[in-house]
């Protein structure tokens, strides 16, 4: 069945993005309010049909409804409608107009029919990212945003080699991809470069941390769950999915307890919980499938609500380290109990949306045989309670008092915000089957609500308190940051490209044409440009960013030719 | 000092493995940890143990630095 391209629920983000800049504060609240408001009205209005567009020679099929694609969605619409409010007090146009376009860029992967179409929201949901986290405004923010753009750029150069070479074959369609030949593996590293599977995932945690408060709540929600979906729909019951998410989940969880900055110790745990999604694609049954599609709606809300706490108490207070703060359940006790209620989401306690959701991949595992799998990702679970539920809101709300005071009152749009997403949470956890489980794309059953299970939560949850308890003296915050893995490729990136560079401009010289003279120049130019703004880092970047745009202006060329 | 919290804490998970132990046994057991009970508290108190021992050796040996070396 066909329907209208008008009734994409993209539209009303582009139509609010672009009257966004001659809006005035006001109108520009209600612009980002009003879009999602609309496009789940679209929503909810479409069949389960396509709708393309012929346009450069190709049939771009920009929408594409069905029941995997729907509940993607509908959680993308809710949470930007959710995440408007607690942005109300935004009031610049740039950080609007890009928390709008990242809505609907993310609304726009998730409902795309064909892989070209898939791409171009793709990148255009890279690009919204990359203006939200330069809006931080910060130098941190500067230069981390510069290496996100590496990171996405060269994962979708290799993503769109995959998607030629498909086109080469003589199809683009976004379906499930035996990972048997070149191009479906192509696709495949694009894919979980988005989904932050390590070692490709250092981008998350070096740039989510340093958007705005505001920003980082657009931002969490929206790339890695983007890509889970996009591997849920190509790439299901790939075994190399299985581990890689299990190890995933763990690897965050090991990050977190060395990290003293509340957002970036959350955004490890974005990693950790995107691990179970994607063990739940590699496992690829009907209920690991529903188990991943239910895990990924719960996170973007329960996230959400955490990294909305977070953000709050950064804006009363100003700071963000576990070493500066402490002693604030007093003066900030909403937030504390609106932080809680994400926490015990997140840590899977009974009657939470986590219980529900996560529960389905860990049962599928058990239910696949797969006893490493099911045993790694119990201990990621206890992980995340040690850090989301204990470590964070005992050392940011009790502990020792640090100097935090709150300088600022928390604003009621921000207190709504956290309110819906903590309903929601709630709700989806007592009544899963009216609510989350009636969303779910694929046939199989689950019952959450077991003896063995609310057993077997406590259980988990109680032993790793006591554990907390007993070791909480050394959990505490210390004033460090924490290397990652991407330091075993900046360096030598760093290196070769330099290396190259000298290289480049000795060819250039030696040969004594005017191309050579040409690229001796260009490359002193740039290397001077960026001495002068004080970065030598940023000229290896623009190197690899020019080189990365060059190989896919290239692969164009060569695929149309 | 005996610390009453975490006495508290024990009692209560006693409690839960007795319970289970007695009246709750895993409804499809697969693995055999599922035939032990208090496997999920023992998961979640050694795994707690292990993991914050294990994150701390290797920040100190490896992966902590100096907040000031930031960016």
């Amino acid at each position: 069945m066909t329907t209208s391209l008008l009734l994409h629920p993209v539209l009303p983000y582009i139509v609010a993005a672009a009257l966004a800049p001659v809006a005035g504060v006001m109108g520009r609240r209600l612009l980002s309010l009003a879009a999602p408001v609309v496009a789940l009205a679209f929503l909810l209005t479409l069949p389960d049909a396509t709708a393309s567009l012929a346009a450069f020679g190709h049939d771009w099929v920009l929408l594409r409804t069905d029941g995997l694609a729907r509940v993607f969605a509908l959680a993308f619409i809710v949470y930007s409608f959710i995440a408007g409010i607690y942005a109300w007090q935004e009031t610049a146009t740039g950080p609007k107009v890009a928390a709008l376009a990242l809505c609907g860029a993310g609304v726009g992967v998730v409902l795309a029919g064909d892989l070209l179409s898939l791409f171009f929201f793709w990148e255009w949901l890279t690009v919204a990212s990359l203006f939200t986290i330069w809006f931080g405004n910060t130098a941190g923010a500067w230069a981390a945003g510069f290496r996100y753009l590496v990171f996405h750029l060269l994962g979708a150069t290799v993503m769109l080699m995959g998607i030629l070479l498909r086109m080469a074959e003589g199809s683009t369609a976004f379906e499930v991809m035996p990972a048997t030949d070149i191009s479906a593996w192509l696709i495949l590293i694009g894919m979980v470069t988005n989904a932050a599977v390590p070692p490709l995932h250092a981008w998350l945690s070096d740039a989510y941390p340093r958007a705005s408060v505001f920003g980082t709540v657009f931002l969490a929600a929206f790339t890695t769950k983007a890509a889970v979906y996009a591997l849920a729909r190509a790439f299901p019951g790939v075994e190399l999915l299985v581990w890689a998410g299990a190890i995933m989940a763990l690897f965050g969880v090991v990050y977190a307890v060395l990290e003293n900055d509340i957002r970036r110790l959350l955004a490890y745990h974005i990693i950790s919980q995107v691990g179970y999604m994607v063990a739940g694609v590699g496992l690829g049954t009907a209920l690991a499938l529903n188990g991943t599609t239910a895990h990924a709606f719960s996170h973007i809300f329960y996230k959400g609500l955490l990294m909305m706490s977070a953000g709050a108490v950064i804006y009363a207070t100003g700071r963000g380290k576990l070493t500066e703060l402490g002693r604030l359940a007093g003066p900030l006790r909403w937030t504390l109990v609106l932080m809680m209620i994400g926490a015990f989401s997140i840590s899977g306690v009974p009657f939470f949306n986590g219980f529900v959701s996560k529960s389905m991949v860990v049962s599928a595992a058990a239910y696949a045989d797969r006893a490493p799998i099911e045993l790694m990702l119990l201990i990621a679970s206890m992980g995340t309670f040690l850090h989301t539920g204990l470590k964070l809101p005992w050392f940011t709300f009790f502990g020792t008092d640090n100097g935090a005071r709150v300088l600022r009152p928390v604003p009621a749009s921000m207190y709504v915000a956290m309110v819906l997403a903590a309903i929601i949470c709630f709700v989806t956890g007592v009544i899963p089957g009216m609510t989350l489980y009636a969303l779910l794309p694929f046939d199989a059953t689950y019952d959450p609500f077991t003896g063995h299970h609310f057993l077997e939560s406590l259980q988990l949850l109680l032993g790793t308190a006591l554990g907390f308890w007993i070791l909480r003296v050394k959990l505490g915050g210390e004033p460090t940051t924490t290397r990652d893995i991407d330091v075993l490729y900046r360096q030598p990136i760093l290196w070769a490209v330099e290396g190259a560079g000298v290289a480049f401009e000795a060819f250039g010289r030696a040969v004594r044409t005017t191309t050579g003279v040409a690229i001796a120049g260009s490359w002193q130019r740039l290397q001077a440009y960026h001495t002068r703004h004080g970065t030598r880092t940023l000229a290896v970047q623009s190197t690899v960013i020019i080189a990365t745009l060059a190989v896919a202006g290239y692969i164009v060329l060569a695929v149309r030719g | 000092m005996k610390d009453r919290v975490a006495i508290i804490m024990a009692v209560i998970l006693a409690a839960l493995v007795a319970v289970e132990w007695l009246w709750v046994p895993h409804y499809a057991p697969k693995f055999p940890w599922h035939h032990m009970p208090g496997y999920a508290a023992l998961i979640g108190l050694l795994a707690c143990i292990f993991v914050v021992l294990l994150s701390k050796a290797l920040g100190a040996w490896l992966l902590q630095r100096p907040e000031s070396d930031d960016d």
